[in-house]
């Protein structure tokens, strides 16, 4: 699958491209056949499942996994023989990494020794990397005696000091308490606005990615679903995989019966798409259900008949039988409707959308 | 920034990356190998003698030697002796060496626990000359065990302890005995004490839950102990020799002693039967343990072992220790002592024969030799060690399992073989009588041991701190410097004493490699006690077991202060 790049933002050269790239391990296919443009300046999330491919995707970028097949292109020069140590990009791995035996400065000093900066040179731009991320006092304190998101800073400082062309981040916040990743990944979205370099985000979180990027590339089973911004993501998913994987939904089979028109098999939902096939399915996120008064005003209805109540903290979540087919419904506020109530549901037409025959 | 850098790897050729890995690790092995190819030649060479009609007549090949090594009921005495001799201290060691690691392993005072580790494994740190030398003073007729004996009223007449089969087995177990107590002590470090709780809250006694727990999860330990104390047992050459007094005929003395007697191609014989024998005990404890072993066990991180203060815990580790001791202890006594012969209690005390230390003989040039094979040995293996270690812990996933077969070949092949061996072949290459010769021998040798301390070592450091030091531009040289090897440092450290001292102290396969008047410390030692067994050994077995007291007072300090791994870093990235 591949996904064309909209004119919008485009005109500037991609800072990485991925073209069609495929990671075999033995038999087992860990990248399949994937196509992907980042673009300077952007914060870019690859978002799947744990065994997705796309902390393999990161780690081909960063020059310590070799494709089996396709390239990888960095500022545009083709970098698969380019070896790790000699490529523009940067890597803030999810377990740190920090050298355990040098303290923070040294730490972050290691990147310009390695490549040779002047010394002069070393300690100012160490000082400003340790600015960027407000661990100035604690320049000559041993790694282990900082505090896991002091450990994060000095970790993104590290891979920035280099000033890389793109930083990549494999799950960057996986190791922290929810609170403190919470306040990392608003810091984290902070930094990239201020500094503008291109960042490329692994994470399994979808609302982090959400939360966090520019736009996002949801993977599953190593192929590329789809690319989009957060919003494109979430109201037009254009498969069933991208539908349930970020936010929740009703994912109905459907046919179809008129130009347009589709229904489930026994005929007691109806929805208008537009020409989707013979058969697709449909998704309905359940905030986009309404149920009793409310949904007087939608252009669809349908009746069902409630089947389960379960209390979501500031939400009620019913399900409710509708036909054959069981929808989830989410209102805000109080429990209005109790089991075994009848109960008349509604949508606007533009609410449902078809996501294909499931694979 | 790096733009510049990476112009140089355009156009994708798409073997590059995976020719630069075989350089890589071609060059990682080279040191290592070139050693193994070296203990390969003299193995060859030994074997090509074992088919010789004499050691002058290089032609018709033929199978005399074997014939005669088989058809002589005296060849057949040594072998038998050397299986009982190799059973008897492999089974003592195991008795009491099970419940010393099993104690040990449930002290839980750090302070305590380094106090009776050191008196358990600082023998190692002794000769073995000097070990067996302190064996020698406790069972003379006028030793320690007879004077105590005769108090207690228990005999009358002086018992005659030395010289006898079991003398030999008592000093061997002493000797030998860190090696079955370390693996054991390891293994059960890494047993839960959750699992003997478990086993209790399901209603089994204690003697219930030890031999169904505890017991079977330590097999392992154990099994490696066997396999390390037999091995080492039935190659020794020092105990059998010195406390024998010629009456304990087993194999390896026998080598030498056919080797003396230029029978060279029946030596080879029974150096091939001695390697048989220790590979075939080898075998069928792996065997019996596979047999044992259909499930995986691996200890996890992070376990809480048991822990005791039950008294027989203390009294039983007091005793060991004072047993592990003693031996060592009572030379420093001697060392003291008015007469010439051995007595307990000493008639009076002097310091003669640290006078004649060091007017009767000259040490230094026998000190020189030492010092100067112990340090290049060392350098040596420990390099070639580390690179080869390394190699296998990250880039050989295949054939890691023959690699390693292969580097602890040495390891396999008895000492006094391999002495055997390299004679021919220095004598072949006219190096017979120099260093070099020594030097070779003993990197080869103590090689397996480096390269499974370093292999551990670097088992242990995460693959990710590599990849991030690559990605913040530091080539594959640089990385291993600046962030593999310091973080591997104690081990590098630890390895290097090990080596050294084992260096220091080796005597089996140097034997064959001195020549008279050019000979190493414990040779010398060694040559001493055939010709006077004066106190004068004692005296120069006193000041060498000070020496080594301050060298492990001074490792243990560096490595409790952690300061060896930064400080070797700091100066290494300031480059």
């Amino acid at each position: 699958m591949t996904e064309r790049v909209d004119g919008g933002a485009a005109g500037r050269p991609a800072v990485v491209q991925l073209e069609q790239v495929t990671k075999r391990y033995g038999s087992v296919l860990a990248v399949d056949d994937l196509s992907l443009e980042i673009r300077p300046g952007e914060f870019f999330s690859l978002l799947g499942p744990s065994g997705c491919g796309k902390s393999t995707t990161l780690r081909m970028i960063g020059g310590f996994e070799r494709p089996s097949a396709g390239t990888i292109f960095i500022r545009g020069r083709p970098s698969n023989d380019v070896p790790a140590y000699k490529r523009d990009t940067n890597m803030v791995f999810q377990q740190l990494a920090l050298f355990p035996h040098l303290d923070v400065y040294e730490n972050v000093a290691f990147g310009l020794r390695a490549k040779r900066v002047a010394s002069h040179q070393i300690g100012p731009r160490v000082e400003r990397a340790l600015e960027l991320v407000a661990l100035g006092p604690f320049r000559r304190r041993a790694v282990r005696s900082l505090s896991g998101g002091q450990q994060q800073r000095v970790a993104i400082a590290r891979a920035l000091v280099n000033e890389p062309a793109v930083l990549l981040l494999d799950e960057p916040l996986g190791a922290l308490d929810l609170k403190l990743r919470l306040q990392m990944q608003l810091e984290l979205k902070n930094l990239q606005r201020r500094i503008g370099t291109t960042f490329i985000y692994v994470t399994h979180d979808q609302i982090e990615a959400l939360t966090m990027s520019d736009r996002i590339a949801v993977m599953n089973d190593g192929r590329l679903e789809q690319t989009g911004t957060g919003r494109e993501i979430y109201d037009r998913p254009k498969t069933p995989f991208v539908a349930g994987f970020i936010g929740d939904t009703n994912l109905i089979e459907v046919v179809q019966r008129a130009p347009g028109r589709y229904v489930t098999p026994d005929g007691a939902l109806t929805f208008a798409l537009g020409d989707s096939g013979d058969r697709t399915t449909v998704s309905l996120r359940p905030e986009r259900i309404r149920a009793g008064a409310p949904a007087k005003a939608c252009a669809e209805r349908t009746a069902g008949r409630v089947v389960d109540v379960v209390y979501v903290g500031a939400d009620v979540q019913y399900v409710v039988a509708a036909g054959n087919t069981r929808l989830t419904v989410k209102t805000r506020g109080d429990q209005v409707f109790a089991a075994g109530e009848e109960v008349e549901l509604g949508w606007q037409p533009s609410d449902p959308v078809a996501v294909g025959a499931r694979r | 920034m790096n733009a510049a850098g990476t112009t140089r790897a355009v156009g994708g050729k798409p073997s590059q990356n995976g020719g630069n890995r075989l350089r890589t690790i071609a060059l990682l092995l080279l040191p290592a190998t070139v050693l193994m190819l070296v203990f390969v030649a003299a193995l060859v060479i030994l074997l090509s003698y074992t088919l010789r009609p004499s050691v002058t007549v290089a032609h018709p090949l033929t199978l005399n030697a074997y014939a005669r090594f088989l058809s002589d009921p005296y060849s057949r005495l040594l072998t038998r002796n050397t299986l009982v001799l190799g059973a008897v201290v492999t089974l003592g060691t195991l008795i009491v060496g099970y419940p010393t690691a099993y104690a040990l392993a449930r002290l839980r005072n750090p302070g305590l626990v380094l106090v009776v580790s050191l008196a358990l494994f600082s023998p190692l740190l002794v000769s073995v000359v000097i070990r067996a030398y302190g064996w020698l003073v406790l069972f003379s007729n006028k030793g320690l065990i007879n004077f105590a004996l005769e108090r207690l009223g228990l005999i009358r007449e002086p018992l005659r302890l030395l010289y006898t089969p079991w003398s030999v087995d008592v000093s061997l177990i002493h000797i030998l005995m860190p090696f079955m107590v370390f693996p054991i002590y390891s293994v059960l470090r890494q047993i839960d004490a959750s699992m003997e709780e478990a086993a209790e809250d399901l209603g089994s006694g204690p003697w219930q839950t030890f031999r169904r727990v505890t017991w079977p999860l330590s097999l392992p330990g154990v099994i490696a102990g066997v396999q390390i104390v037999f091995s080492l047992c039935i190659s020794a050459y020092v105990s059998p020799a010195l406390l024998g007094g010629g009456h304990v005929l087993v194999l390896a003395p026998a080598i030498y002693q056919t080797t003396i007697d230029i029978d060279w191609p029946l030596a080879g014989v029974m150096t091939l039967a001695l390697l048989l024998l220790s590979l075939l005990v080898l075998l069928a404890v792996n065997v019996l343990s596979r047999r044992i072993f259909a499930h995986e066990q691996t200890g996890r991180a992070g376990t809480a072992p048991a822990s005791s203060r039950h008294p027989a815990i203390y009294g039983w580790l007091a005793l060991v220790a004072a047993f592990m001791v003693l031996p060592i202890a009572i030379v420093v006594i001697d060392s003291f002592n008015s007469v010439a012969y051995s007595v307990f209690p000493p008639p009076g005390v002097s310091l003669r024969w640290y006078e004649h230390l060091f007017t009767a003989v000259d040490w230094r040039p026998a000190l020189r030799n030492s010092l100067i094979v112990a340090c290049s040995a060392s350098v040596i293996a420990v390099g070639a060690g580390t690179l080869a270690a390394y190699a296998m812990a990250r880039y050989v996933a295949k054939g890691r399992e023959l690699v390693r077969v292969i580097f602890f070949g040495p390891f396999l092949v008895p000492r006094i073989g391999i002495g055997l061996a390299f004679f021919i072949l220095m004598l072949k290459l006219r190096l017979y009588g120099s260093l070099l010769s020594l030097v070779a021998a003993h990197a080869v040798i103590t090689l397996p041991f480096a390269a499974a301390i370093m292999s551990a070592a670097f088992v242990a450091v995460p693959r990710v701190f590599e990849e991030s030091a690559m990605d913040l531009g530091a080539g594959p040289a640089r990385t291993f410097l600046t962030v593999v090897v310091p973080q591997v440092a104690p081990a590098v450290l630890v390895s290097f004493v090990f080596v050294f001292i084992a260096s220091l102290d080796e005597l089996e396969t140097s034997l064959f490699l001195v020549r008279p008047g050019n000979q190493t410390i414990p040779i010398a030692m060694l040559t001493y006690m055939f010709q006077y067994q004066d106190p004068t050994i004692a005296a120069l077995a006193s000041l060498l077991v000070g020496l080594s007291v301050l060298a492990v007072a001074a490792v243990v300090v560096l490595i409790r202060r952690g300061r060896v791994g930064n400080s070797l870093a700091a100066s290494v990235s300031q480059t």
